[in-house]
């Protein structure tokens, strides 16, 4: 993050001393010509009107007049001199011939007064000045020349340079300032969605990252919310590894110790095939049990962590239900259970047939298991509009009002004694194959008795 | 008399005048392969073993097997692309996988590649054997035989109609499905969950008695009929259905 601060502030800089270089070199290349072309224009206006001035019968007095022109704010340095180069009057120094026309010339250090002293610096004055001068020659053969001190132009182009350094150096630093506190804020954003993988990486799984607007969501928000899903994914994945875990720990360790102790106590004997047989078809037995919870749990487990991916057909709960009733209605009758089926109608679900199937299956059996004789249950598959329902009711001695809302718990029964077949699974599994669905499954009190209710999203129009 | 037709019989004789075949293992876990090579071999089959999928692929093309078991994760070649391999090869030998994955998923996969049939491991040995005997080229009938006959009993799939002997049998959609693939599958044990699987599409455990019921319905309908008089030219018992004890069912002639 650091290194990120770096290299943005160096690019920000590169970046403006590029831009603000080239737009100073061309406005100072824009500025010079004007400037330089107005001095030209300025010193020629003022040869005529200083020509015009000139008497030739009485130079001192024509250089009276000049001079007091000439001592206007803008007026101009000057030199009058006869024919013969000698000074009559005027500042400008002697020592070099002025030719008629343009010229520039250097003056020695000082060899002028500076007019004006209180802007430049005395550095200035010793290294003399340039002059640019305009030399006319009179009728008389005495020559004029009107010079303007450069300085004067080289302040301006001073003054308009040091503006623009710091004009552009205020621009570059509150550029940089602006630029940097708003990368700073996005990594410092980005910092805490690090750190909050980080602490999640740790131990703390419930942290998330902070969102500032949801609804809005800008690309940083977008990040996060990105990142929080993943976390709530992993998080539930998590849990589903430590419940079955726990599970494991909990009703997987009691049937592998009953085994233990079957086989210990054949071992310790005395030794006789019976005995031995008898020992090894009861451990048989109860390999199948481990092993058919084992099953239940892992497939709860996939289907909890959505490893089950097959693709979702459309499934008639009408059909499924006939398919299941009829496969279990003669044993139901066998044991003086009726199971009435109301499916008269096709009901369309998006769903996998198989685990739709195991599902009602699950749930018939259940109702067969735990009920009285002479029960009936009653298998209903409806249409409710945006939902289409699944439901299976009995009436038999119906299940107390704090048991049923833990009845999908896995291992959960609602006798602890475990005198009837079953391992507290099978509507757990019901209730996994459930959500794999986006279906919601409810226990309700029937009055007396059980209903179970499996309320699966209606698909869209065309499929029904 | 009930307990004669519904005599046991030790899950030993588990397929009755059983052919030696020759059986493929494919499988990398050296406990698993020698249990189900030992088994196959006390049932009189000849077993060759691979440790790994290319020594698999390369037996399988190279000999003639009858049935090729086969774990679906392997190392050197997956099993699924070993039966992808396999019958792009045009070898069309019954395989069967063996596998630890069991979800709805993985079994449609695996079928999809090109498997005959599917276990989930951790299986009994009657269960694969019955599903080997299933699978084995010996055919009583042909596939699409519209008639099956079992001794005086005899089945029309496309009337779905059931005789035995001069005496009609009425019997329920899911109960002409079940004695329809005892037959087909006559002298040889099929297991509950063949069963459950070929007749129902159930690929879990109902957890009730279904095809111990469905069974019960069925002989209860032969015998009715057998009692009414259908004179046995044998002189035997005729077709029955036995119960193979911790195996299944098998329906035989006499």
């Amino acid at each position: 993050m650091r290194s990120t601060r770096a290299r943005v502030a160096t690019l920000l800089i590169a970046l403006f001393l590029a831009v603000f270089g080239s737009s100073g070199l061309a406005t100072w290349a824009a500025l010079s010509q004007p400037v330089d072309a107005g001095i030209e224009q300025r010193l020629r206006h003022e040869l005529s009107v200083a020509e015009r001035f000139y008497i030739p019968s009485d130079p001192l007095a024509s250089a009276r007049a000049i001079q007091a022109r000439e001592r206007r704010p803008s007026g101009f340095e000057f030199r009058l001199a006869d024919i013969h180069n000698r000074r009559i009057a005027g500042d400008l120094p002697d020592g070099t011939t002025y030719a008629p026309g343009l010229d520039t010339i250097e003056t020695p250090p000082r060899a002028i007064p500076n007019s004006y002293a209180d802007d430049s610096d005395e550095a200035d004055a010793d290294v003399g000045q340039r002059i640019r001068v305009l030399t006319t020659v009179l009728p008389d053969g005495a020559v004029l020349t009107l010079g303007e001190d450069l300085g004067r132009t080289r302040q301006l182009k001073a003054l308009f340079l040091r503006t623009f350094i710091l004009t552009s150096g205020a621009a570059l630093l509150t550029a940089l300032a602006l630029g940097l506190g708003y990368v700073s804020r996005i990594l410092r954003r980005i910092e805490l969605i690090g750190r909050t993988a980080d602490a999640v990486s740790g131990e703390d799984m419930g942290v998330r990252a902070p969102v500032r607007d949801p609804a809005r969501g800008d690309d940083i928000d977008q990040l996060a919310m990105s990142v929080n899903r993943m976390l709530d994914r992993i998080a539930s994945l998590l849990q589903s590894v430590r419940q079955v875990s726990d599970d494991v720990a909990h009703d997987l360790r009691t049937p592998l110790a009953h085994l233990k102790q079957r086989v210990e106590t054949a071992l310790s004997g005395p030794p006789s095939v019976e005995s031995y047989r008898a020992a090894l078809e009861g451990a048989s037995e109860k390999i199948d049990e481990v092993l058919a919870t084992f099953e239940a749990l892992l497939s709860i487990a996939q289907l909890e962590a959505g490893s089950q991916t097959a693709a979702f057909y459309a499934v008639d709960l009408a059909d499924v239900a006939a398919v299941v009733v009829e496969a279990y209605r003669p044993s139901a009758e066998d044991e003086g259970r009726q199971l009435v089926l109301r499916a008269p109608r096709p009901v369309m679900v998006l769903g996998q047939r198989a685990l739709i199937t195991q599902m009602l299956a699950n749930l018939v059996a259940n109702a067969l298991i735990h009920t009285p004789h002479g029960t009936t249950v009653e298998i209903e598959a409806e249409n409710l509009g945006a939902t289409a329902r699944l439901s299976v009711v009995d009436d038999g001695e119906g299940v107390p009002d704090a048991a049923r809302a833990q009845i999908f718990r896995r291992f959960f029964r609602v006798e602890q004694s475990r005198t009837t077949p079953g391992s507290g699974l099978g509507l757990s599994l019901a209730a996994a194959i459930a959500s794999v669905h986006d279906a919601v499954i409810l226990a309700e009190d029937a009055a007396p008795g059980l209903r179970i209710i499996v309320d699966f999203p209606s698909p869209s129009e065309h499929l029904t | 008399m009930a307990a004669a037709l519904h005599a046991q019989v030790p899950s030993t004789a588990l397929c009755r005048y059983s052919k030696a075949m020759k059986v493929l293992v494919v499988e990398d876990d050296a406990e698993t392969a020698a249990y189900v090579a030992r088994g196959l071999k006390e049932q009189g089959h000849g077993v060759d073993i691979a440790g790994d999928g290319r020594d698999g692929l390369f037996l399988a093309l190279d000999q003639s097997f009858d049935v090729v078991i086969m774990d679906r994760m392997l190392p050197g070649m997956d099993g699924l692309n070993l039966v992808k391999s396999l019958r792009a090869g045009g070898v069309e030998t019954p395989v069967i996988f063996l596998t630890a994955l069991g979800g709805v998923g993985d079994r449609v996969e695996g079928l999809e590649a090109g498997a005959d049939d599917y276990l989930v491991k951790p299986f009994s040995f009657s269960e694969l054997n019955a599903r080997v005997n299933a699978l084995a080229r010996r055919p009583p009938f042909k596939a699409e035989a519209a008639n099956l006959e079992v001794g005086v009993l005899e089945l029309n799939r496309l009337q779905r109609t059931v005789r035995l002997g001069d005496r009609s049998i009425d019997l329920k959609p899911k109960e002409f499905a079940l004695l329809e693939y005892l037959m087909l599958n006559v002298d040889k044990v099929v297991t509950r969950t063949m069963l459950l699987e070929h007749v129902w599409d159930f690929h879990f455990d109902p957890k009730t008695t279904i095809v111990e019921t469905h069974i019960s319905r069925i002989r209860a309908k032969l015998e009715a009929e057998r009692v009414g008089g259908v004179r046995m030219e044998s002189g035997g018992g005729g077709p029955q259905i036995l119960t193979v004890r911790g195996a299944g069912y098998m329906l035989v002639a006499d």
